[in-house]
């Protein structure tokens, strides 16, 4: 299992320069040459997922009108100005989600929770990891989870962030739009020889500890020789990470247009930089794929709404109806304005970022305790999907195949993903 | 069937040979004839329809695709889309049954598919133990919220399969060990007892209070003057000439006051308001005539006194002690935590050459409860002058218990009578008080003092026995630590109210006489028709009108359409719109000010407000000051006016936004002015963190909360809230010496590569709980060391890296205990240690615990029940009684939502703190004192603090610390349903939820719990819009079938807990408020009767209940007890296991301690 560990022949002691292998990659070129000739745009993906479902009688489009055009419903009116740039879907549902308050456990996935038997939770690989396997390899983050606390309240159910690995373990997520700024931006003021004496030492640190690993192993059963695995692939992880690092040591952090942002921002603030922080972190190449597991208690808090977010969705008519249609809206308002942001920003070619990104908007969670029909909007030509639409799939779709369709118009040709049975042909441009 | 043959191949444990498979879940054969008569017309043989067949159907479900098919066929029931409109329907209360045992076999099916047979997953540390294990190892305490949640798939935190590791938390952890490290090293440096102190002081020195004094009776003088004149002015008119004549001559009548000499003229200005055209006094300030003569008589009396205050010379660097009025005593206190001991006093001291000879002495002592209770220890004379102070210096004990104030003033009759005397004496001789006879530039207070001699021939010297215990305290008192302070008066607070005060007045008058200005300009002919647009015109301006004190100032927005109308530049003002603004804030701010004004106790220190102005008081560590604990120390009283509730003072720190405030402790502020009490506590300073802390009144962490207190505290009485808590001094102090010796020594033998190696490989074995590290791994270290070494780091630096290193190791974070698959061993000493000591302390083994496992003695069932008892007395064990108890009751609920501070306004952070406290207090309590788990259910005494006493309202009960309090015989608290956290975990933060309530009894307490909450079931619409009770809002749940199979057994307990409201607090009636519409109240009523239960006529039947069935009670807290400590799900494999842990408990009537000790006992607790 640990047979990666044969891969640093290259290291030297501190302080010797290194072969920088990656020197030729796309995004290295964007930083040293302009004049070099522009390849073709790289694509990108961002999911962002919302934990509880909506108010479905005005969120979700008229369902006898299909087609371009139909009326978006006044949960979706602030995006009237972007009509064209998406498509919402309806029909679709996990036929394995059973959990009536996790909205976004399965939501990127579509696993069974009891597929093992002798255990009590299953997940699988989340969409955007299979799209960071492939889209991922040229830039400084494969891909980045943006999350925010209290995932249970805010109705997304177990998980660290959208996202679950190849093993189907959940992915940490950056909490905090400060901490996934300096992450992203914050220039490394310590001189070049140096960090790279510290990569030579950060590598013998996990020797050292493989090397303890190593003997932990010994007389293991399977259980837990699986378990101690997560162990060894989170150093062979951080050994991926370093020779990125490695590749990436001469190239400067991109100049970000944003400031560095006050901390304690909350709600609707806390996702508006979010946000900005998913635009300029694709803007910069810093990464290709984003997924964003958003806040709902306290967008509700920021919005003045004095109601716990799962009392929100069991809305009946009075202040639970008003206060889930009003954070339809300010979240609408929210993805309008991240959309302005994309189109807004040109690639070298003229086209808008928007062009080259697919982004996925939605919920496992329809509304109250519905699983079926989750609320879902594709915007973007990323994916060479058709945009402009409504299109109401039959009942129970898979979930998955929209997935797939997306995987497929991203140039990866999947077999499957979760329980897909095919893609979508209507969602095809 | 693979599932089946997986338990008939689960381990069998030796002392549980009988433990068999648990029958696989099944349905009985009524569900076959419900299929029958409504789905197998369509799911038959024949049709098929969804391929799905029902007629033959196999009852058992054992696998995981059975299981899955029998959840799309409840999930058809649940939606109604099954059986289809059209065709027959069951009745519902068929349905309904047939729903309740599908739901629940189904729920029972996943637990057995899902059943881990018993395997205990290798598991890494959880937070919470790292974080012990941290303090344990290193003696510093690490912020671990950088880590990623532990858990989250419903599980216990200890839960081996469900706690993950990932690249991140790899680094986090090499970055976590590495900031302890640092810590460590930065502490060991500063053992030496070196101490720092601060204190929060803005200089009150008696100078800045006489000088407010001097002032403001001036300045009320000067109005008083001003009115007066102005009443004469009108008692001149001829209509007035009668009515003044005859109030003359009433003023001659003797009145309450007549024996001041001066007063009989001014009896006539209190009837003013009967002469015609006289002004009001409150045009000058005044509330009434009344307030007006008062200020007036203390003017004559006390002005001259304070005019002369005034020119005294050598008020820059101290005050004067007066006699009688004003600044009198100055204060000094020992800390609460300073060893008993001898201590020195010291103050610098002048006397006034003009003061009579008898009058140049100070009297040191300490202050009772009355003005006139002062207990004098000395008396010395002053023979200091101000060109030349003199410092005395004196012994005072400090006794463990007893006062830790010391007070110095001059020397006087203990009798107020005295003094007042003495004073006006004075005043009719000289027409001055006494000159003041005693100057003071500081009092301060050091110690212990080292011990001189022997402790022997000290007990000789004294033959009283409070003597001899002081010097037994004494001689206990490690000479080294020194602590210090000096009592300087303080003013921060009260200088900035004076300021605004004055600033909010000064603008008012500008405002005054600008818009008389303009009013004037008004009414000038050729202004009159545009003045009366302008008048119209505001009355319709929507800007500010929100406002309704703003609504006629809007007039003066316009001035310059005026013709002639000053501008407002002219009168301090920036434009008209800010004219407006300050004078909206006079409005609604100036009697806040102004009542500050009044308040007592301002000499010697400030009042925290609860809304504007001076809301806290801050002190800060030096940035050069080492890492450390420290001791925060505050002198504060409470107001006795202000409601109990309000008698609370939070400490935290500051974040970057007006509601962002971290609180770190609430304390019960039980002082008074008369006798302020000094709050001591202990904070973390961290090499990288914020170094300021803050004091203030206990609130929500919500500005709008404040706001909104303010405002409706001011539109019914006129004036802000009170202010309730007044606060003398708050200084800061450390570090303490290091009390807790660290597990691992870190000093090498030698400074070299030898010692390096030999402290590393020591600290790694205790870090690995007994376990050798592998030579190979040692070396990996060695060499990190020696390239830290070369790279130019000092010894104990380079010494870091590798130690940090193995806090972030498998062996480390891992609780290893290797075994091969075949099947089950025995653990070893050292295994059993870790499992026992992360079981009752979330932490480590301790010496005692590995020594017994170095000798093979801990296996032993005498030593081990001997050492479960031990570590049950030790304080860790409350890391039990937190993180165990808050995950068996779902305790993370309270922090879901925002309690509505208009709705519940007492509980704020500080309070929902200490009702959680309360639940881990009382587990803790009981099983320390071994009671019976049923106190649980009931009981009739509580474990509070004050400020949950005063929540109760239980009398009584001071202080922070939590005790057993016994209840009256008819409180609804005692057991878990009274306890406020329980109830308001059953809300939504504004109202009550008693369906949430009433799961989490079947849940927690009467182990049945319901199924999860069934997605796709149809929402109620009927009652929308509908303003009805809870109780009639729910009714509708038994409707619906798919609803009234769980609501059934749900709702009626909530119905029983509905004598709480959603923050715990009892009530009778109940109310619901649509937004701006109707309002329906209603009494609560709590009767109900269980499901196929027995009836209750109230909460107090229902409780009783709850409490017979401590059974089922019992077998619940058993289960959670097994997934805690053996850290995987509980299983069917367990249940051998639990009936015979709660067997042996229910044998002792379910002492707290019998659980633990038979799991402890039992095989699988020793096996792997």
């Amino acid at each position: 299992m640990n047979t990666s560990l044969t891969r640093r022949h290259f290291i030297r002691a501190a302080g010797t320069i290194v072969a920088l292998p990656a020197l030729e990659s796309i995004g290295y070129r964007r930083f040293v040459s302009a004049a070099t000739p522009i390849a073709p745009r790289p694509k990108r993906a961002v999911f962002l997922g919302f934990g509880w479902g909506v108010t479905e009688e005005t969120w979700m489009p008229d369902a006898k009108v299909t087609g371009p055009d139909y009326t978006l419903p006044p949960g979706l009116a602030p995006l009237e100005r972007h009509k064209a740039d998406f498509t919402v879907v309806q029909g679709l549902a996990n036929k394995f989600a059973n959990e009536a308050h996790w909205g976004s456990t399965f939501w990127l996935t579509g696993a069974n929770r009891y597929a093992e038997p002798g255990q009590s939770f299953h997940n699988s690989i989340s969409v955007d990891q299979v799209v960071a396997a492939r889209l991922g390899t040229d830039t400084r983050f494969a891909s980045i989870q943006l999350s925010s606390p209290d995932g249970g309240a805010n109705g997304h159910g177990p998980g660290l962030s959208l996202a679950w690995d190849t093993r189907g373990k959940p992915m940490a997520g950056m909490e905090n739009p400060l901490v996934a700024y300096h992450r992203l931006f914050s220039d490394e003021t310590m001189p070049l020889a140096q960090r790279q004496a510290l990569l030579a030492q950060k590598r013998s640190v996990l020797d050292a500890v493989l090397a303890d690993a190593r003997r932990v192993q010994r007389d293991l059963n399977k259980t837990d020789t699986d378990k101690l695995d997560e162990f060894f692939q989170g150093v062979r992880d951080i050994e991926t990470r370093l020779s990125k690092d490695e590749q990436w040591l001469p190239v400067p952090k991109p100049k970000t247009p944003l400031t560095e942002p006050k901390p304690g921002l909350a709600g609707r603030d806390e996702i508006a930089l979010m946000y900005d922080l998913i635009a300029v972190a694709l803007q910069t190449d810093t990464t290709r794929i984003v997924t964003y597991r958003q806040p709902v208690g306290s967008l509700l808090g920021s919005l003045g709404l004095k109601i716990a977010a799962h009392d929100m969705t069991h809305y009946t008519t009075g202040d639970r109806l008003d206060a889930s249609q009003r954070r339809d809206v300010a979240q609408s308002e929210l993805l309008a304005g991240l959309l302005d942001k994309l189109n807004a920003i040109k690639e070298p070619d003229g086209s808008s970022l928007l062009d080259h990104t697919l982004l996925a908007y939605g919920s496992n969670i329809r509304t109250v305790h519905y699983l079926d029909n989750c609320p879902m909007l594709l915007a973007g030509r990323g994916a060479g999907l058709k945009l402009g639409q409504h299109v109401v799939l039959k009942h129970d779709t898979p979930l998955c195949n929209a997935w797939l369709t997306i995987l497929h118009g991203l140039g990866i040709e999947a077999e499957r993903h979760g329980d897909s049975t095919g893609v979508v042909k209507e969602l095809q441009g | 069937m693979r599932p089946l043959c997986l338990f008939a191949c689960a381990w069998i444990y030796s002392s549980l040979a009988h433990a068999a498979a648990p029958a696989p879940a099944r349905f009985d054969a009524t569900q076959r004839a419900f299929f029958k008569d409504y789905c197998v017309e369509c799911h038959g043989a024949e049709t098929q329809e969804g391929q799905l067949r029902l007629d033959d159907i196999s009852l058992a479900i054992e696998t995981v695709e059975q299981a899955d098919r029998w959840q799309k066929i409840l999930g058809a029931l649940n939606s109604g889309e099954m059986p289809p409109e059209d065709a027959k329907q069951p009745n519902p209360e068929r349905k309904t049954e047939f729903l309740d045992k599908l739901s629940n076999t189904l729920a029972r099916a996943r637990k057995i598919i899902g059943d881990d047979g018993g395997r205990i997953t290798l598991r890494r540390l959880n937070q919470r133990e790292y974080k012990n294990t941290l303090r344990e190892l290193l003696g510093v305490e690490i912020d671990v919220r950088d880590l990623p949640t532990d858990g989250g798939t419903g599980t216990f935190d200890t839960v081996g399969a469900s706690l993950y590791m990932s690249s991140d938390q790899i680094e986090q952890h090499l970055a976590l060990g590495r900031r302890a490290l640092d810590e460590h090293f930065a502490r060991a440096s500063t053992s030496q007892p070196k101490q720092f102190r601060a204190r929060e002081e803005a200089e009150i020195e008696g100078n800045k209070l006489m000088n407010g004094l001097f002032k403001r009776t001036q300045e009320q003088h000067d109005n008083y003057v001003r009115w007066t004149a102005s009443v004469d002015e009108a008692a001149k008119l001829p209509e007035n000439l009668v009515i003044a004549a005859k109030l003359r001559k009433d003023a001659e009548k003797p009145r309450p006051s007549s024996g001041v000499p001066y007063a009989t003229p001014m009896f006539f200005y209190l009837d003013a308001e009967q002469i015609h055209g006289a002004p009001s006094p409150t045009e000058f300030g005044f509330q009434d005539a009344q307030n007006a003569f008062f200020e007036e008589i203390q003017y004559r009396k006390f002005f001259s006194y304070y005019a002369d205050y005034q020119k005294l010379p050598g008020r820059d660097a101290g005050a004067w002690l007066l006699f009688y009025h004003g600044y009198r005593e100055t204060y000094v206190a020992a800390g609460e935590k300073w060893p008993a001991g001898r201590y020195t006093l010291r103050l610098r001291v002048a006397a006034n050459d003009a003061a009579p000879k008898e009058r140049r002495f100070v009297e040191v002592g300490q202050r009772g409860n009355d003005v006139s209770d002062f207990t004098v220890l000395s008396a010395h004379q002053v023979t200091g002058t101000l060109e030349q102070p003199q410092v005395i210096e004196l012994s005072v004990d400090v006794r463990t218990s007893g006062k830790r104030e010391f007070a110095v003033r001059e020397k006087r009759p203990n009798s107020r009578q005295a003094e007042i005397r003495t004073y006006h004496d004075e005043v009719e001789k000289t027409g001055h008080g006494p000159v003041p006879a005693i100057w003071i530039d500081w009092f301060e207070i050091e110690g212990p003092q080292a011990s001189q001699q022997p402790a022997v021939s000290l007990v000789a010297a004294s033959q009283d026995s409070a003597a001899a215990r002081g010097v037994i305290e004494r001689a206990s008192t490690k000479p080294q630590k020194l602590c210090k302070a000096r009592e300087e008066a303080e003013l921060e607070g009260n200088r900035r109210m004076d300021n605004l005060f004055k600033r909010t007045k000064e603008m008012h008058d500008n405002f005054v006489r600008w818009t008389t200005a303009v009013d004037e300009a008004a009414k000038r002919p050729e202004n009159v028709p545009i003045a009366e647009q302008l008048r119209n015109d505001a009355k319709k301006s929507p800007a500010l009108s929100a406002n309704p004190r703003a609504r006629p100032l809007l007039f003066y927005h316009d001035w310059d359409k005026i013709a002639g109308a000053p501008s407002p530049m002219g009168f301090g003002f920036q434009d008209s719109q800010a004219a407006l603004f300050e004078e909206l804030r006079y409005r609604l701010h100036f009697s806040y000010y102004a009542d500050y004004q009044q308040l007592p106790g301002r000499d010697t220190g400030a009042w925290l407000l609860f809304y504007l102005a001076y809301r806290e008081t801050y002190v800060s560590a030096g940035d050069e000051w080492p890492a450390g604990r420290y001791t925060l120390r505050m002198r504060v009283a409470a107001n006795d006016a202000a409601p109990p509730e309000r008698h609370f003072v939070e400490v935290g720190q500051r974040g970057d936004n007006t509601s962002d405030f971290t609180v770190f402790s609430a304390h019960q502020v039980t002082g008074t002015l008369e006798q302020p009490q000094v709050i001591e506590l202990s904070v973390d300073v961290r090499t990288g963190g914020k170094r300021e802390f803050a004091v203030r009144e206990k609130r929500p962490n919500s500005h709008k909360a404040e706001i909104h207190s303010y405002v409706s505290e001011f539109d019914k009485t006129g004036h802000g809230p009170a202010p309730a808590i007044w606060i003398d001094w708050f200084e800061i102090e450390g570090p303490q010496a290091s009390q807790q010796p660290t597990a691992a020594s870190l000093a090498p033998p030698t400074q070299d590569i030898a010692g390096a190696r030999a402290v590393v490989e020591r600290f790694a074995t205790r870090a690995f709980r007994g376990v050798t590290p592998s030579a190979d791994y040692l070396d990996r270290l060695m060499a990190l060391f020696e390239t830290r070494r070369s790279a130019g780091d000092s010894f104990d630096e380079a010494l870091k890296e590798p130690l940090s290193v193995v806090l972030a190791s498998p062996s480390f974070l891992y609780l290893c205990e290797p075994s091969a698959d075949a099947g089950h061993r025995r653990l070893n000493g050292f295994e059993l240690a870790s499992r026992l000591s992360y079981f009752l302390w979330s932490g480590p083994p301790d010496d005692e615990l590995l020594a017994l496992a170095g000798s093979d003695a801990l296996q032993s069932p005498a030593v081990l029940a001997a050492q479960v008892d031990r570590m049950i007395a030790d304080d860790r064990s409350s890391q039990f009684a937190s993180g165990f108890t808050e995950q068996w009751l779902g305790m993370a609920r309270l922090d879901f939502f925002q309690f509505d501070f208009q709705l519940h306004r007492g509980f704020d952070d500080s309070a929902k703190a200490a009702a959680r406290e309360e639940v881990y207090q009382t587990v803790g309590c009981l099983l320390r004192e071994n009671l019976s788990l049923r106190r649980l259910l009931k009981s009739d005494f509580v474990v509070i603090n004050g400020l949950l006493a005063n929540y109760y309202g239980l009398e009584g009960v001071h202080g922070d610390r939590f005790r057993k309090v016994s209840l009256p015989a008819e409180s609804p608290r005692g057991g878990l349903l009274g306890m406020a956290a329980i109830l308001a975990m059953g809300s939504n933060g504004q109202y009550t939820s008693p369906v949430e309530r009433g799961a989490w009894v079947l849940r927690k307490l009467l182990h049945d719990p319901p199924p999860p909450a069934p997605p796709n079931v149809p929402q109620l619409a009927r009652l929308e819009g509908k303003v009805l009770s809870v109780r009639e809002r729910l009714k509708a749940h038994q409707e619906e079938p798919q609803c009234a199979n769980c609501h059934r057994k749900i709702d009626p307990i909530g119905f029983g807990l509905e004598n709480f409201d959603a923050a715990g607090k009892w009530r009778l009636e109940d109310t619901y408020q649509l937004k701006g519409g109707a309002k329906k109240t209603w009494p609560v009523d709590p009767a109900a009767a269980l499901h196929k239960g027995p009836a209750f006529k109230d909460y107090f039947e229902l409780r009783e209940i709850v409490e017979s069935k401590s059974d089922a009670f019992a077998r619940g807290f058993t289960e959670a007890l097994i997934e805690y400590a053996l850290g995987r799900p509980f299983g069917f494999t367990d249940d051998d296991l639990a009936t015979s842990i709660v067997n042996r408990a229910r044998a002792n009537d379910f002492a707290m301690r019998e659980f633990i000790q038979a799991l402890v006992a039992s095989e699988p607790f020793h096996s792997k």
